[in-house]
């Protein structure tokens, strides 16, 4: 047997530090996740009654619930219409980059500002949205959009998807600039329809794009706290309380930082193996074509 | 050349900044929530005078919010290198005295001016940790002119007068109240509030027998009438149940009573000042909740946040001696004025505005509970939170229902233990 | 394919008036798709509008009518603001720190991802899973250990220390969008660089790195992100108030039960601009790497 291929030296930097200062500290972390400890002090083992509280309390699983349906919501809306703008802009060379720009900009801006602006349009006191919907004649399709229990989850992720829709818009541009010009040429040249186009030409072809814009887009909306914290903190009465946000509260409302912990383990076994899986499947899937 | 020049720069401005840091006298450490640029609350001026009385020492203020203070202090005082004096509140107190992070301030010169009501709460166990630097509270504001048009004057002490009051604003065409619920906060402390209160003078002992599960919320004929204040509230017209459970009562709710668009909101004495500044509403007044019954109404006193020593602090010393500096009428006064909060130390001035005299007057006499929140386990409230936006959604449901989702919490806490 | 090109070109006037008529079409969808794109834009755009908007107004005007247009240009609100940030000495933090990761960060990931993409065994599999596992970590996992480890080395209070957290936070997403790029690079002109003789090293720099510029400008404007808007790091590794990076300045101005639009808007306003400057100049860049980068 022939000793390893030498190019694995170049890894060693990276890793050195990643171990150093991201693998050891989660595993100091995950130790608390047996413990009691509440931030300060002695941790007090006990073994895996966190995890048995995880696993036996219905509340999570409502929140483990909330958090894979805003999850599907994120990574299709985000991707979808974020593909839709790239496919158009593609054939726009002229104000490709304007729109991208243009698109990015929610990402620039603080979320709690965002939080604070979006309030204001969900609100049901004359909020922006139900009286643009009133001036549309749409009056009938208002709604108490963080007040309602069956809409409000949505309604958060809807912000998230504002919010990121520029980034999944500029990886698949990214992966748009991949694709052969002639290839695009040729196609248009023997008269392809634009949907034929997109579907037999640029849809196989923007592969790597897809799977990293959808690994991304389902590891960040599984984590994500930050939109239900800011719009409802997790109200109502639940309805918005993400896996990523009980983490949070457990830390900062209720002081658990061992049952937090052991939820932070949960969390994170579950989006790696969603992950590995997903990933495994699309990298299969570019390989086939 | 140039880039042994921009080395020499570097090395340089290194050994400057290390050989300042050597230079200073004493720093004294102070973490805060307050002094932030969004709520100065006069502390470059105080931190001024305390320097000018003591020259050697010099202060320097680490600004971390509320919630930030959660995760980054543990950090700090688990790594023995926390502030010399931080801002804690009473959650933060129990919390951290039970770890024994914190100094026992027992025999402080400070100590005999504090009010003997707040005395206890600044305790854990027999040990003394914190100096409660300020009260705050909550309770009713209410737009007079909106509440004149329905031949108002006054805002409604109980329950009772509210509903009617409430039938008199629709009929003006006028929206009676807000009750923010999005996150629970409002109708969850309401009730809270009304709850422990019961009728007549509030009895103190029964914040501590709900805690032990002495006394359960589902079997307490109060809490079981304060829960269903609510569904006479919507009955009567006060506010539309549904609607408020999409109120944020930061933002939108706070937003909707200056502009006029409900006559009433119960919220934080706090915002007492930024209304007063906008002239919004021109003319409007703070009284505290109405109650049960009885024409005195309930005020909610919220502990403010208080000086606390840790034990890894470096600068004992000047520590004691900062805290001691803010127990002086004067200097605590110009941090009060600012926060248009309550006094904690005895014939001490508050710095509530005058239109905020009734709510000061019901609590003088007595009519005042102290918030639960770090005496309870932190899930009960948010639990009482969450059951209320629950209830508001669904005004079917049985109170008594309502009120077991707090036991049990309550009772899962105290089994952890 | 070529052929059915020689078709088309052979079939005469027919087909020349067809595809005039099709450049036509072709004229009115791009139009209707700048249409349609604009109308987005602007609509993805209004919570921004709302945002600036807001900055320029009284507390007074917010209330009365949240979504309003300001009266007059309230210029006060960004004064009072800058000053209270400590805003020229937060940017230039920020930058700093912002700059000094994307560097670590491009050269550490790139150089792990070029073995990753291109060795097929066990064992690069692996140690890209273990790699990129750090980008389903939960930012509040290890903190406490952390802290305790980065006051152990000395790094607290210092910007180093900043910029290690961030180094090591981003390098699961740099190696996971560099392997992922690398692999669709063909590996034609690393093999002729091998064959003229050149050592692994000299084919990394030479060859590899320039051919992965459209990438690190996407990698950059991530990382970017994560430094410009995080407040926990700095509140924890930072004491000393002239290493705070922007964001933590712009949260000062959240008050523990209120919110102050007039101080907290002009602040986020003052700490997103840069970001947005600085996008917009390098955005040529950015876009000329993924246009001429050799992805063909």
């Amino acid at each position: 047997m022939r000793g390893l291929d030498r190019r694995y030296w170049f890894v060693l930097p990276a890793l050195a530090i990643y171990l150093v200062f991201m693998i050891y500290p989660l595993f100091s972390g995950v130790s608390l996740s047996f413990t009691t400890f509440s931030g300060v002090g002695e941790a007090k083992w006990t073994g895996l009654d966190n995890y048995q509280t995880i696993f036996t309390d219905s509340v999570y699983l409502k929140i483990l619930s909330n958090t894979l349906i805003y999850s599907a919501f994120v990574v299709v809306f985000q991707n979808g219409i974020g593909l839709a703008i790239a496919s158009m802009l593609n054939g726009l060379p002229k104000v490709r980059s304007l729109f991208r720009t243009a698109l990015l900009v929610p990402s620039m801006v603080s979320l709690v500002i965002a939080g604070y602006v979006w309030q204001y349009l969900y609100s049901p006191l004359g909020g922006g949205l139900n009286e643009a919907l009133a001036a549309l004649g749409l009056k009938s399709v208002q709604q108490i959009w963080l007040g309602d229990p069956s809409i409000a989850l949505i309604a958060v992720a809807a912000v998230h998807v504002w919010m990121y829709i520029g980034y999944s818009a500029a990886i698949f541009l990214a992966g748009y600039a991949g694709i052969s010009s002639e290839l695009q040429d040729a196609a248009r040249m023997d008269g392809a329809t634009r949907w034929k186009r997109f579907r037999f030409i640029e849809f196989p072809l923007l592969a790597p794009a897809l799977t990293v814009n959808i690994t991304l887009a389902t590891i960040n909306s599984l984590k994500s706290f930050e939109f239900p914290y800011i719009m409802t903190g997790g109200g109502p009465d639940g309805a918005t309380m993400t896996l990523g946000l009980k983490v949070i509260k457990l830390l900062f409302n209720e002081y658990k930082f061992g049952l937090a912990a052991a939820l932070s383990v949960v969390l994170i076994v579950m989006v790696a193996s969603i992950g590995l899986v997903q990933n495994a499947y699309l990298r299969r899937r570019e390989d086939r074509i | 050349m140039k880039l042994s020049k921009t080395y020499r720069a570097m090395l340089v401005s290194a050994l400057v900044a290390s050989s300042f840091s050597a230079a200073a006298a004493t720093q004294l450490e102070v973490s805060s929530w307050k002094g932030g640029a969004s709520e100065i609350a006069n502390f470059p001026e105080i931190i001024k005078m305390f320097e000018e009385k003591y020259p050697d020492i010099e202060v320097k203020l680490t600004y971390i919010s509320r919630p930030d203070t959660t995760t980054v202090m543990p950090a700090r005082l688990q790594g023995g290198n926390p502030p010399d004096v931080m801002m804690v509140d009473r959650e933060f107190m129990h919390m951290w005295a039970e770890e024994g992070q914190l100094m026992d301030l027992r025999g402080e010169p400070w100590v005999e001016k504090m009010q003997p009501a707040l005395l206890p709460e600044m305790h854990h166990g027999e040990g003394l940790y914190m100096m409660m630097l300020e009260l705050s509270g909550i309770g009713m504001f209410a737009n007079m002119d909106l509440l004149a048009e329905a031949g108002l004057t006054e805002i409604p002490r109980n329950i009772d007068d509210l509903t009617k009051a409430c039938v008199k604003l629709v009929d003006k065409g006028i929206t009676p109240m807000l009750m923010p619920a999005s996150s629970g906060w409002t109708p969850g402390l309401y009730t809270i509030a009304i709850g422990l209160a019961g009728d007549g003078l509030p009895d103190h002992s029964r914040p501590e027998k709900f805690n032990t599960g002495e006394l359960n919320f589902a079997e307490d004929e109060a809490f079981i009438r304060a829960v269903t204040a609510t569904k006479q509230m919507a009955d009567a017209g006060c506010f539309d149940a549904k609607m408020n459970a999409g109120i944020d009562p930061w933002t939108v709710g706070i937003a909707g009573f200056q502009s006029g668009r409900a006559a009433m909101l119960p919220q934080g004495l706090w915002n007492i000042g930024p209304f007063l500044k906008d002239g919004l509403p021109e003319n409007f007044s703070f009284g505290p909740l109405p109650a049960l019954s009885g024409d005195k109404g309930i005020a909610l006193d919220l502990l403010g946040p208080a000086w606390a020593i840790p034990k890894d602090s470096k600068q004992v010393d000047a520590a004691k001696k900062w805290i001691n500096f803010w127990s002086d009428d004067e200097i605590l006064n110009s941090f009060l004025v600012p926060e248009s909060a309550v006094t904690t130390i005895i014939g001490g001035r508050s710095g509530v505005p005058e239109n905020a005299t009734s709510y000061v007057a019901a609590r003088e006499e007595g009519y005042a509970v102290f918030t639960p929140e770090g005496l309870w386990h932190a899930n009960v409230p948010i639990e009482a939170m969450n059951s209320m936006t629950s209830y508001m959604l669904d005004l079917s449901q049985d109170p008594v229902d309502i009120l077991k989702r707090w036991d049990d919490v309550r009772d899962k806490e105290n089994a952890a233990k | 394919m070529s052929s059915e090109g020689l078709q088309t070109q052979s079939s005469g006037e027919i087909s020349v008036s067809k595809r005039t008529k099709t450049k036509n079409k072709q004229r009115w969808v791009d139009r209707f798709q700048v249409l349609f794109l604009s109308v987005l834009a602007i609509l993805i755009l209004l919570p921004i509008f709302y945002m600036i908007s807001m900055s320029f107004r009284t507390r007074r005007e917010i209330m009365m009518d949240p979504l309003g247009l300001p009266s007059s240009l309230l210029i006060e609100n960004y004064q009072k603001v800058a000053e209270a940030m400590n805003y020229g000495t937060s940017i230039f933090n920020t930058i700093f720190i912002t700059a000094s990761v994307i560097v670590l960060v491009s050269i550490l990931s790139s150089l792990a991802a070029y073995p990753l993409a291109r060795i097929r065994h066990k064992l690069s599999t692996w140690l890209y899973i273990l790699l990129t596992l750090g980008l389903v970590i939960p930012p509040f996992a290890g903190l406490t250990p952390l802290y305790l480890f980065m006051r152990d080395l000395g790094l607290l209070n210092s910007y180093l220390g900043l910029i290690i957290a961030y180094t090591t936070l981003n390098l699961p997403l740099g190696v996971f969008f560099y392997t992922s790029f690398m692999k669709s690079v063909p590996i034609e002109l690393e093999e002729a660089a091998r064959l003229d003789g050149a050592s692994y090293l000299k084919t990394y720099w030479y060859v590899v790195l320039p051919l992965l510029r459209p990438i690190t400008g996407t990698l950059g404007l991530f990382i970017t992100l994560t430094v410009w808007n995080d407040i926990v790091y700095p509140l924890l590794f930072v004491t000393d108030d002239s290493k705070y990076t922007i964001m933590v300045a712009v949260v000062r101005f959240l008050g523990t039960y209120s919110i102050d639009p007039t101080q907290l808007f002009p602040a986020a306003v003052l700490a997103s601009a840069p970001l947005l400057i600085l996008f917009m100049l390098l955005q040529k860049q950015v876009v000329s790497g993924i246009t001429a980068g050799a992805v063909k």
